[in-house]
């Protein structure tokens, strides 16, 4: 009796053990370390007990760590498992728990069903989230990193559609007596935003009567246009920042700019004498041809 | 045992904790700047925020450089797998020094968590650090000791195989790396910079330690004095504890001044009681002067410090018994060093009191130059400042009352400065007796102090004839100061000190 009760003292703090594991390594940034882990599972459930571990957070986390917050520990799992599925660009717009997918995947046979899943269940979260309209927290930059490109242009459609609806429009606000401009709808969608910060605007609500209301029409007609022109060059900030080489072209392909750094650096682990600059890379196309493609190493894992 | 019940909703409590940085990356978006960069803030100061990574990503390109510099930052601390290619792709259109910055905020984060360790990763990082250029090479190489094995070997691999591209400022780098890399590291480093970078050698002296300073012992061929200097300075900093050949070849140099080294850099604390007593026991016979004295220090030193080994009761004993003479010598000469344990009462002078009493000689006028009571070893290389210094009386009484006046000069101006400024400077009268470049340097001194640095020769003239001068007195004395080269004088006709000090 007495060996029991002791043994089971000494067990009971490791029972988070592996969370805590899993936490540290989130910490340091090592996603792929996370992600062997995911795949352990699926050799050895009791070494890699991710079907427990939420169970088992909500069980023991204060009867082990009284002092530590949870939530900061939920966090750096739901970073690392995110991270490992290759939806980090989804955490933040998906009002979902981690231990959904979690689940989804330790129900699955191998770590690509498991992951095959997860993924396909976050693209129809997110065709939901189009269907609703809120697209405002979903990043298109990410979304390609993480390989949900195909996405990008209906959610850029979807904004488009949402700031047409919110043309502003003089009417009466129940808070102010007044009749307003309204600028709040604008304001909550993303492109709204952005037009609102290039035209200098801060208020949600312009007094009817002020000199700017007619420059601010008009140049929300501007702006639509101009979307509904080319949708992928739809934020003109895109267009100032964007680099041209001494032949005059732009610089568009900036996939193709990355995979050249990182192709010239393999060819020996040498330092340049100076950092290059992006601007400067076209003028060294002799580098570029020398070395075999070996890019898009972790797309292709991806399929 | 009973069942308690779940006692947390993980589910909710993460939705909640997701909120606040929900919020923030709806907040970066507002038109309202004033929301943005508070937004910003938090989002630079959120401790685990990976999640707004992919919302990092998207600002670097942010028009507004605060943005874009905090986006950097934040991107930096959570970068992994595919972001950090890009990251790093994207930190070659910022310029160098904001560059460095990222790179230091990764670094701090390495050094407060750690690296990575899963393989994939590390050599993503390793891959992205070695894209960059040289100016970053001390961080680089930093952030490799957070690299585990591949950082490891990738440093090792620039000594070996790139060796002419090591900046000297990354060597400093290499004493962070743990114990053991670093004797391999610096064995390395060692080794290559003896046969092609000699310039080196000082930056090594300033990393190693006990267990490594041996390494220096490969310079020792074919080396000047000056590097032998340097090479003396790290063993004994770093703690001497064997009496090895290498030490002993030190002790035995042939120039002076690699002992003195030596002996001026002793590390008590860290080194073995009887090493130190077996070199100082050849140090104390040294024929050169400044050597012996400072063996004869340093073995003072050796009574009121303990070294890593004994304690000093038993140190005093074994002194005594071996070195008394030495040690009241030392004692006599050293007054600053603690000699009470010697059980003798040597006077303690209060340092000040000696330089008044010599000022206050030479005040008085003495021809008696200052004369030093403490014997000073002497060599060749003294014997030129030394002739230099001999000139000095052989010249007449009458130049040094010129700088007996001007430093009384210096010191009126100073009491004057101290007081009012104003006060009839001028009326003061000058004494007849002094001579004629003497009056000279106190009216230029004086009317420097109204008129600025460059004093009109002939505003200078008038003083002069007021205060009682002839012109040819005048002029011979100016000529006689410009050529010792107190003086110059302008094209412009004016005159000033030579002394930018004025």
């Amino acid at each position: 009796m007495y060996v029991l009760s002791k043994k089971r003292a000494s067990a009971q703090p490791k029972r988070l053990a592996y969370v805590h594991k899993i936490c540290e390594l989130s910490r340091r940034g090592d996603i792929s370390a996370v992600a062997e882990l995911m795949k352990g599972y699926y050799s050895d459930k009791k070494a890699h007990p991710w079907h427990t571990i939420y169970k088992d957070i909500e069980k023991y986390w204060t009867k082990e760590n009284p002092k530590k917050d949870v939530s900061e520990a939920l966090i750096l799992i739901r970073d690392v498992v995110f991270g490992a599925l290759d939806i980090l660009s989804l955490s933040i717009p998906l009002d979902v728990p981690t231990s959904e997918f979690v689940e989804l995947f330790t129900d699955e046979a191998n770590w690509m069903e498991g992951r095959r899943k997860v993924r396909n269940r976050c693209i129809e979260l997110v065709g939901e989230l189009i269907k609703k309209k809120k697209t405002r927290h979903l990043v298109p930059s990410a979304l390609e990193r993480d390989g949900l490109g195909f996405l990008v242009s209906e959610i850029e459609e979807t904004e488009l559609e949402i700031f047409k609806k919110a043309k502003p429009e003089i009417k009466k606000v129940p808070k102010k007596k007044k009749q307003v401009l309204d600028l709040s709808s604008l304001e909550k969608c993303k492109t709204g935003s952005k037009f609102l910060r290039e035209q200098m605007i801060m208020k949600r609500y312009i007094e009817k009567g002020d000199p700017r209301i007619p420059e601010i029409l008009e140049a929300y007609d501007h702006f639509l246009v101009e979307l509904e022109v080319d949708i992928s060059a739809s934020t003109s900030g895109q267009i100032l920042t964007e680099q041209v080489t001494l032949n005059g072209k732009p610089v568009t392909e900036v996939e193709d700019e990355k995979a050249r750094f990182s192709k010239k650096q393999r060819e020996k682990a040498e330092q340049s004498a100076l950092t290059d600059f992006i601007e400067e890379e076209p003028t060294k196309p002799m580098k570029k041809a020398k070395k075999p493609s070996g890019q898009g190493k972790r797309r292709v894992k991806k399929k | 045992m009973s069942k308690k019940k779940a006692s947390l909703d993980s589910g909710t409590l993460e939705m909640k904790a997701m909120k606040v940085l929900k919020k923030i990356a709806y907040d970066i978006d507002s038109p309202d700047l004033g929301i943005m960069y508070d937004a910003v803030g938090r989002l630079a100061t959120q401790k685990n925020s990976r999640s707004l990574l992919p919302k990092s990503m998207d600002l670097l390109e942010s028009p507004d450089q605060n943005v874009k510099q905090s986006a950097f930052t934040v991107a930096g601390k959570f970068a992994f797998g595919q972001y950090t290619k890009d990251i790093f792709s994207a930190l070659k259109s910022l310029n160098p020094v904001e560059r460095e910055q990222v790179l230091q905020g990764i670094q701090e984060k390495f050094n407060r968590i750690g690296g990575p360790e899963s393989n994939a990763e590390l050599k993503q990082w390793i891959n992205v650090l070695e894209g960059l250029g040289k100016e970053h090479q001390p961080t680089v190489f930093d952030l490799m000791r957070f690299l585990g094995e591949p950082g490891r070997r990738w440093v090792t691999k620039q000594i070996k195989e790139n060796f002419e591209n090591i900046s000297l400022g990354a060597v400093p780098a290499l004493s962070e790396f743990p114990e053991r890399t670093k004797k391999t590291l610096i064995k390395n480093l060692t080794l290559a910079s003896a046969k092609k970078r000699r310039d080196m050698l000082p930056y090594i002296c300033g990393i190693v330690d006990q267990s490594t300073y041996s390494n220096l012992s490969i310079f020792l061929r074919g080396s000047k004095w000056q590097e032998r200097v340097d090479i003396a300075a790290a063993v004994s900093r770093s703690g001497i504890k064997t009496t090895s050949g290498f030490v002993m070849e030190l002790v035995g140099d042939p120039n002076w001044q690699v002992k003195q080294s030596l002996l001026e850099n002793l590390n008590v604390r860290n080194s073995k009681f009887s090493a130190l007593t077996k070199i100082l026991s050849f140090l104390v016979k040294e024929s050169h002067d400044r050597v012996r004295t400072r063996a004869e220090r340093a073995l003072l030193i050796l009574g009121s410090e303990r070294c890593e080994d004994t304690n000093l009761t038993e140190q005093r004993e074994r002194l005594e018994k071996h070195y008394r003479t030495q040690l009241l010598r030392a004692a006599e000469a050293n007054k600053d060093l603690d000699a009470r344990w010697l059980g003798v009462d040597m006077k303690t002078v209060d340092p000040m009191h000696e330089i008044m009493s010599r000022v206050t000689e030479e005040g008085v006028g003495d021809s008696e130059t200052e004369s030093d009571d403490t014997p000073v070893g002497f060599t060749l290389a003294d014997i030129s400042s030394k002739a230099r210094d001999e000139k000095a009386p052989a010249i007449d009484a009458e130049e040094q009352s010129i700088l007996l006046s001007a430093l009384l000069g210096a010191q009126k101006k100073s009491v004057e400065e101290h007081e009012d400024p104003i006060e009839s400077k001028d009326d003061l009268p000058l004494d007849p007796t002094i001579p004629p470049t003497s009056k000279f340097l106190l009216l230029l001194q004086r009317l420097s102090e109204s008129v600025g640095k460059d004093v009109p020769v002939n505003d200078l003239l008038t003083k002069a004839e007021e205060a009682g001068m002839e012109e040819n007195e005048f002029n011979d004395a100016m000529n006689e100061l410009e050529k010792e080269g107190i003086i110059y004088r302008s094209s412009k006709g004016t005159v000033s000190y030579v002394d930018i000090e004025l």
